[in-house]
């Protein structure tokens, strides 16, 4: 059997085609929400719901793949034009997906899929195509040997995505046979043998259809004694004979069959209806000229590539300090030129690793078709969502991050932004609203604009709230200063508290979470009745940061540039006491001073001249007092392990250039906790 | 059916884990402390690139520090895939235990909870801890060794 570590494997390799699947699929059902009629949209849902049910049976998850194969029931009627598409049959569909992708998530963090209960939505499945199926049920009147032949008939019979593969076969100009193999009546796991031979057969063939099938259906293990494979074939009739020459097996007999008498009537019907729809399908599967590589793996390429760069350049400064002692001016020189070569080469691997990091955005923006769909559905909204730059690449790790703060600017403007369709009229404005979403790379930084045409915030209300809350006097309304505290936290103005946003908590958020933890910036247009922008501005990577490096003692420390203002000396006479608390005026604000030493639990050795860093949080500042600076460098980000940051006054540890070992101080908890 | 171990003392006793979760043996390396740290971590080491946290066994187990500390052996094990060394009075060696010889019902020994015991072991003539290095290290409370 499979061995534990192969199991794993394939379970990796299953969620992540199922995740890919489940992608398309979800798109490709609100497109054809929006084209109900397009038969080939019909069909390419049908298809993914199949090799999603396919690849769930083949591994065992029975509730995943029952529930899929309900799906493909109601597509499978769809697709036959006996019932259509309707508004609540597309809520049930819809709620069922979701579900699939509920079941992946559990399956991912280890759970098993019967932890759930999918009966419930099975049942609405079968509800909304019930009355075909009864209309089904075999009449009891027939012969039995007319019964059995219909229903062999029924069953060889090719379906549309089987009758699609027999024509791809053909233009690969590949022969097309009936394999009828017989199992020993003493086997005692028929099923088994019968997987074995399909497998078998998979590696040199294209399995069409197996019957019985081998989705790990109901059928009874009887039922595999003799089991039908359709294949087609650009082997020899000899390879395929040895591929199912197993134990138990007592006869293979292959017939070859006419591939056009079986692929006309599916020719026809997509000929006739697919036309409409070939200009929709822009889903159609990409070419494959990629493998997939597990991200542990890039994960410690990444970090192999750290070390090189390390590495490098203790080299070069070693080159450096040889040739600045003058010995031989030629191997200088061959140094020199050895170093700077070394240089291209591991700024070229680096370059390349970043790439490997790098995920398309669509990751996100595939799912906000349907945030918007749903969202303007229930608050009554009719808008379009239009979407650009959605192959734009970024780091993995800050796509993880990024949906939630997206999402939250989307529904706010779903919310508070896009007005109800009569109010747009009587402004002059199309009765729809958009929404657009787009992103792009300028230099080292990715932008993201989230916009949309609707009333914009109010300026006015704001200037209110900020006057009440004391934040602002009378008369001083200068339109950046009014816009910044909608980032503020706690700063909100929608009168109603509604399920979505409007809670308080709204822009604040996300500024914080773009700010810090993702080093990012975020900035906000609005303009009354024309709509408003909101703007993300992005790093590339997290990985490598740009930090100035301090001492302390025997200890080096970094600090994100982007969370400082500035490095100031500041003299003792400078340092005010304010209830004993150290405080310094920086640019006209009192800010309070924080001594790392004693931060670090040191004694704190105090001088006439101190070496201060400002630092800032949100609003928070601080003045960082450190024995020394040292200088500022690019530096690659290592998690810290858990047992050395139980104070949790580090966000991450690195290594320089001559193995010395940095903390990077974590100065958002730094200065929360004064 | 045997199965290697690494063979270490910490104090008067015997301990072993399994080669399994061994990467490497180091001896006087460079170990840098780490402000504010609980007292069992003895600081970090810079392995291939990467930052290691080093556990000092002795202060783990409850045990006075001794003078040469940082001129000890490390042992460098792989849990979930973090690194961690483990600061120890001596490695003696590699050592072929067999299953059978093994006692895996061990309720609790020296004062060391029944989680942290993986078996004990008799090898010639002397007793063996074979530790459950994972529980061991992500323990946060206080462990202590009785002498």
């Amino acid at each position: 059997m499979i061995a534990g570590i192969d199991e794993k494997k394939l379970k990796r390799a299953f969620l992540d085609e199922v995740e890919e699947i489940l992608e398309h699929l979800d798109q490709a059902l609100l497109e054809l929400e929006k084209q109900p009629d397009n038969t080939e949209l019909l069909n390419e849902v049908f298809r993914f719901i199949h090799s999603l049910k396919s690849e769930a049976a083949m591994l065992g998850f029975t509730s995943l793949s029952g529930l899929a194969h309900k799906i493909e029931d109601v597509f499978d009627k769809l697709r036959n034009r006996e019932m259509s598409i309707t508004q609540v049959l597309m809520d049930t569909i819809l709620s069922a997906t979701d579900q699939l992708h509920e079941i992946i998530s559990v399956i991912e963090k280890g759970g098993r899929d019967d932890d759930f209960n999918v009966a419930e939505i099975v049942n609405l499945l079968k509800s909304a195509c019930g009355e075909t199926i009864t209309l089904e049920v075999s009449k009891e009147d027939v012969d039995e040997p007319v019964r059995k032949r219909i229903e062999f008939e029924k069953r060889h019979e090719f379906s549309c995505f089987e009758k699609e593969q027999l024509i791809e076969a053909g233009e690969r100009k590949e022969e097309f046979y009936r394999l009828t193999c017989r199992i020993d009546d003493e086997c005692p796991m028929k099923y088994a043998r019968a997987y074995l031979l399909h497998n078998n057969l998979e590696k040199i063939v294209n399995v069409v259809k197996a019957i019985p099938s081998m989705d790990l259906e109901q059928e009874s293990d009887e039922n595999y004694a003799t089991i039908v494979f359709y294949i087609t074939a650009s082997c020899d009739e000899k390879e395929i004979y040895k591929a199912v020459e197993i134990d138990q097996v007592q006869k293979a007999e292959l017939l070859k069959l006419d591939l056009s008498e079986y692929m006309l009537p599916g020719r026809k019907d997509t000929e006739q209806n697919g036309r409409a729809g070939t200009a929709a399908l822009s889903l159609k599967r990409v070419e494959r000229n990629s493998i997939r590589v597990g991200t542990k793996k890039l994960d410690e390429l990444w970090s192999l590539v750290g070390e090189l760069i390390i590495n490098k350049s203790q080299l070069s400064k070693i080159a450096k300090i040889i040739n600045s002692l003058n010995i031989n001016p030629a191997m200088s020189e061959t140094v020199e030129a050895a170093v700077d070569k070394l240089d291209k080469i591991t700024d070229g691997i680096q370059q390349a690793m970043m790439e490997t990091r790098m995920v398309p955005i669509s990751v996100i923006f595939n799912k906000l078709p349907r945030l918007v769909r749903d969202l303007s559905k229930k608050l009554g909204k009719n808008v379009k969502l239009t979407i650009t730059g959605e192959e734009t690449e970024i780091d993995r790790s800050i796509v993880e991050q990024l949906s939630e703060p997206i999402t939250h600017i989307i529904r706010n403007s779903l919310d508070h932004g896009i007005e109800f369709s009569d109010v747009r009229v009587a402004k002059s404005k199309p009765s729809e609203g958009t929404i657009t979403v787009s992103a792009s790379q300028e230099g080292g930084n990715i932008i993201l604009q989230i916009s949309d045409d609707g009333s914009g915030f109010d300026l006015k209300k704001i200037e209110e709230k900020a006057l009440e809350k004391g934040l602002i006097t009378n008369g001083d309304t200068a339109y950046d200063k009014i816009v910044r505290f909608i980032f503020l936290p706690g700063f909100s103005t929608k009168d109603e508290v509604t399920d979505l946003s409007g809670r308080g908590v709204g822009m604040d958020v996300v500024a914080t979470k773009i700010k810090d933890e993702l080093h990012g910036d975020v900035s906000l247009n609005t303009d009354p009745d024309k709509g408003s922008t909101v703007t993300i501005t992005l790093p590339l990577t997290l990985t490598i940061l740009n930090a100035v490096i301090i001492r302390s003692r025997d200890h080096l420390y970094a600090i994100p540039v982007n969370k400082t203002e500035e490095t100031v000396e500041v003299l003792n006479t400078e340092i005010r006491y304010d209830n004993g608390r150290a405080m310094y005026n920086y640019r006209d604000e009192e800010v309070p001073v924080i001594y790392l030493d004693s931060l670090l639990g040191k004694r704190v050795s105090r001088g006439e001249e101190n070496y201060g860093v400002i630092i800032r949080h949100g609003s928070m500042k601080g003045c960082l007092f450190v024995d020394m600076l040292v200088e500022e460098l690019d530096i690659v980000i290592k998690p810290i392990d858990d047992i050395l940051n139980s104070k949790h006054l580090f966000s991450g540890i690195s290594v320089l250039g001559d193995g010395s070992i940095v903390y990077i101080l974590d100065t958002s908890s730094i200065l929360e906790r004064l | 059916m045997e199965y290697r171990y690494v063979l270490f003392r910490v104090g008067e006793v015997r301990y072993a884990i399994n080669l399994e979760y061994a990467v490497q043996i180091f001896r006087n390396q460079n170990i840098l402390d780490v402000p504010r740290a609980p007292r069992y971590v003895e600081g970090v080491i810079n392995v291939r690139g990467g930052v290691v946290p080093v556990i000092n066994m002795r202060e783990r187990f409850g045990l006075p520090r001794e003078e040469n500390e940082k001129k000890k052996r490390i042992v460098v094990i792989r849990i979930d895939d973090h690194l961690y060394g483990l600061l120890v009075d001596d490695v003696r060696e590699i050592v072929e235990i067999k299953e059978e010889t093994v006692d895996r019902n061990v309720t609790s020994v020296f004062g060391l909870r029944k989680n942290m015991i993986d078996g004990i072991a008799k090898l010639n003539n002397k007793l063996i801890i074979i530790l459950s290095i994972k529980e061991v290290v992500n323990s946060k409370g206080e462990i202590k060794i009785a002498k």
